[in-house]
């Protein structure tokens, strides 16, 4: 395939061959960040596999960006793809949460954005996680902002998280080993 | 070997070992007292292991049809079933009898002080919670694999077994089949010289082209806890029993599934549990549609060191026709034929066909006679036997949680390196990838709350 540019890939990953498709997004690494706002409204607002195909390529240009070596256009997806979360539905802006959470460093955690995502009732739960998996100063700050204003099952996440990174939070106590689901089945015969 | 040399392998078990007479119901092998069994936790002698089983359709319910051979020895009692989809349960529980309880949730199966061990069949991303989760409640545990769907989740495993001191089986059971223990004497007598590459192939993985739409989950079916662990996602029935086998972030596709086989004879075999490759390679294609992302075809490298030697994974590779059978050896047919492994030494070479319960070696092993001075390996009386032998006496199983997580990152780390498209450095001592700090934070998986670690 011939070296792609933003146009011409979102010309490929339109095509109706799901060959041309694949070979697209598969190549879509070096493509570079700039493509990432138009990838993300054609896997918003395409049709089933072509949505498919152009999330896929947005995660070839973050886990290309995220290669040793390459920290200006690191900086620059992570920048882009900040960008992203707030006009996007919400499936996909937990997706571009998670393509965050492989790249970002710490410093580039606004806390005040943090908060806000992690208090967001669509976005928060994704967000803990990907704050843990990055686990630096600014994300305990940021865990530990939600702490604060959180209430129950939420907040015995968020405390979960801060444990794991190594935080001392006494309460409440971790929840996972409670047993919660029942079913309606009976035992056959009984 | 000949044929009653073969029967009387295929046929021995701990029982036999033991003295005791196979097939009485009566009680566990006398290894040990039973006050010092019952001082540690484990079940006395004189009593059936009281065994709980998470997730019972699919692969989780062969795994109660395994263990209720063991049952009908006397040696273990089904005491609970659960399952997430209430059709599963319900059938699991007109299998097992009225005397099991029903359960969605596998946590109340742990509170339970009566239950002494757990089988684990569920899909592969519950593996490493449920796993930690029950050995921090004290059971004994066997799990299907592979072990783990991350580095992190490995290290968690090996640490809860170690700490709650409980016996487990890593459910790769090709190592404990008559042929493996074959192939394993064949090749560590030198038989083809020292061996400096195994080169493993499988079939290619399916595309999905159905186009499947997210949607509403089937009324039987708790989501919720289907995806336990993983980030949430809407419900989609290309997502579920069985299929999740082709999707990364679950199944991880044909090398975390079949490799968790091939690989762990080859581990086996080349004295390798415990060590791992100093770099991982990996090149692929993926499904041209649909919601599966694991690779169609992949080859994937791995470079150990000290000593030297290359395993490779190749799908499809290049596929080595089986033997033909003639019925009589153990096992009576090839189960598994489309997959298998080619170790390669400086006088000659070793096939090696399957590595599940369908394991089958070349002739030239399983007819070998060793000589006067011959070394001998260690034989496995069966897989789950193995697992009661450690739960009884304490001993290292076969598949225990180390070797098992040990071939389970060679898994995940040839997903890895596919991924994210590079070559990638591994520390075994460390268990860490290096010098790449994206793939390091991949070693591990943040999990949705409460379903964690």
């Amino acid at each position: 395939m011939e070296e792609l540019t933003v146009e011409t890939l979102l010309k490929a990953l339109q095509s109706s061959d799901p060959f041309i498709r694949r070979d697209a997004w598969s190549a879509a690494g070096a493509v570079g960040p700039t493509a990432l706002p138009a990838l993300a409204r054609l896997a918003a607002e395409g049709e089933l596999e072509v949505a498919r195909a152009a999330n896929r390529a947005m995660w070839q240009i973050v886990r290309y960006a995220g290669a040793p070596g390459r920290e200006m256009v690191r900086s620059a997806a992570v920048t882009a793809l900040g960008e992203l979360i707030s006009g996007l539905p919400t499936q996909l802006a937990r997706d571009v949460l998670w393509m965050l959470s492989e790249i970002t460093q710490d410093w580039e955690i606004d806390q005040a954005i943090g908060t806000a995502l992690l208090m967001n009732p669509e976005l928060g739960e994704d967000t803990r996680m990907c704050l843990e998996r990055i686990g630096g100063e600014n994300a305990v700050a940021v865990l530990q902002a939600g702490y604060a204003r959180a209430g129950g099952d939420f907040q015995a996440a968020i405390a979960c998280s801060l444990r794991r990174l190594g935080q001392d939070v006494p309460q409440p106590p971790c929840p996972k080993l409670q047993p919660r689901k029942t079913t309606s089945v009976k035992p056959v015969g009984r | 070997m000949n044929r009653k040399e073969r029967d009387l392998v295929a046929r021995r078990t701990f029982l036999q070992a033991a003295g005791t007479a196979a097939g009485a119901a009566i009680a566990a092998p006398r290894l040990i007292s039973p006050r010092a069994l019952a001082s540690q936790g484990k079940p006395g002698a004189n009593e059936r292991v009281r065994v709980a089983h998470i997730g019972v359709g699919g692969r989780g319910a062969s795994l109660y049809h395994e263990m209720d051979g063991l049952r009908r020895k006397g040696l273990c009692e089904h005491v609970a079933v659960c399952d997430v989809d209430d059709r599963r349960l319900e059938a699991a529980s007109k299998l097992v009898g009225p005397q099991a309880d029903v359960y969605r949730d596998y946590r109340y199966i742990l509170e339970r002080k009566d239950v002494d061990a757990v089988v684990i069949g569920t899909p592969d991303h519950w593996h490493a919670v449920q796993f930690v989760h029950a050995a921090e409640c004290g059971k004994h545990i066997y799990c299907e694999k592979p072990a783990c769907c991350t580095i992190e989740e490995g290290k968690a495993m090996v640490e809860a077994a170690r700490k709650n001191k409980i016996a487990s089986q890593i459910g790769s059971q090709g190592r404990s089949q008559p042929e493996a223990y074959l192939a394993h004497r064949y090749l560590v007598n030198g038989n083809i010289g020292r061996i400096s590459r195994v080169d493993c192939w499988h079939y290619p993985s399916p595309v999905d082209k159905s186009h499947t739409p997210d949607g509403d989950p089937p009324p039987e079916l708790d989501w919720d806890l289907w995806l336990g662990p993983l980030r949430w996602r809407p419900y989609n029935a290309k997502y579920l029993h069985g299929v999740f086998r082709w999707l990364l972030e679950s199944g991880g596709g044909q090398i975390r599934d079949r490799g968790a086989h091939v690989m762990s004879c080859a581990m086996w075999w080349m004295g390798a549990d415990g060590t791992g490759p100093v770099t991982v390679e990996a090149t692929g294609t993926p499904p041209e549609e649909g919601l599966w992302d694991s690779c169609v075809e992949m080859q994937v490298t791995y470079t150990f060191k000290d000593p030297d030697w290359v395993l490779t994974w190749n799908q499809p590779g290049e596929p080595v026709p089986p033997e033909e059978r003639t019925g009589e050896e153990p096992g009576g047919k090839i189960t598994r034929p489309g997959y298998g492994a080619v170790y390669r030494g400086d006088r000659g070479t070793f096939h090696h066909w399957g590595g599940d319960g369908g394991t089958w070696i070349e002739k030239k092993a399983r007819e070998w006679v060793p000589p006067p001075g011959a070394r001998d390996v260690y034989q496995s009386p069966g897989h789950f036997e193995d697992w009661f032998e450690g739960i009884f006496t304490g001993k290292k199983t076969i598949m225990n949680v180390e070797a098992g997580v040990g071939v389970a990152n060679l898994c995940v780390l040839g997903n890895l390196a596919y991924m994210l498209g590079r070559k990638l450095h591994w520390d075994q001592a460390k268990q860490e990838i290096v010098g790449d700090e994206e793939a390091r934070r991949l070693m591990s998986r943040p999990q949705r709350h409460p379903y964690h670690l």
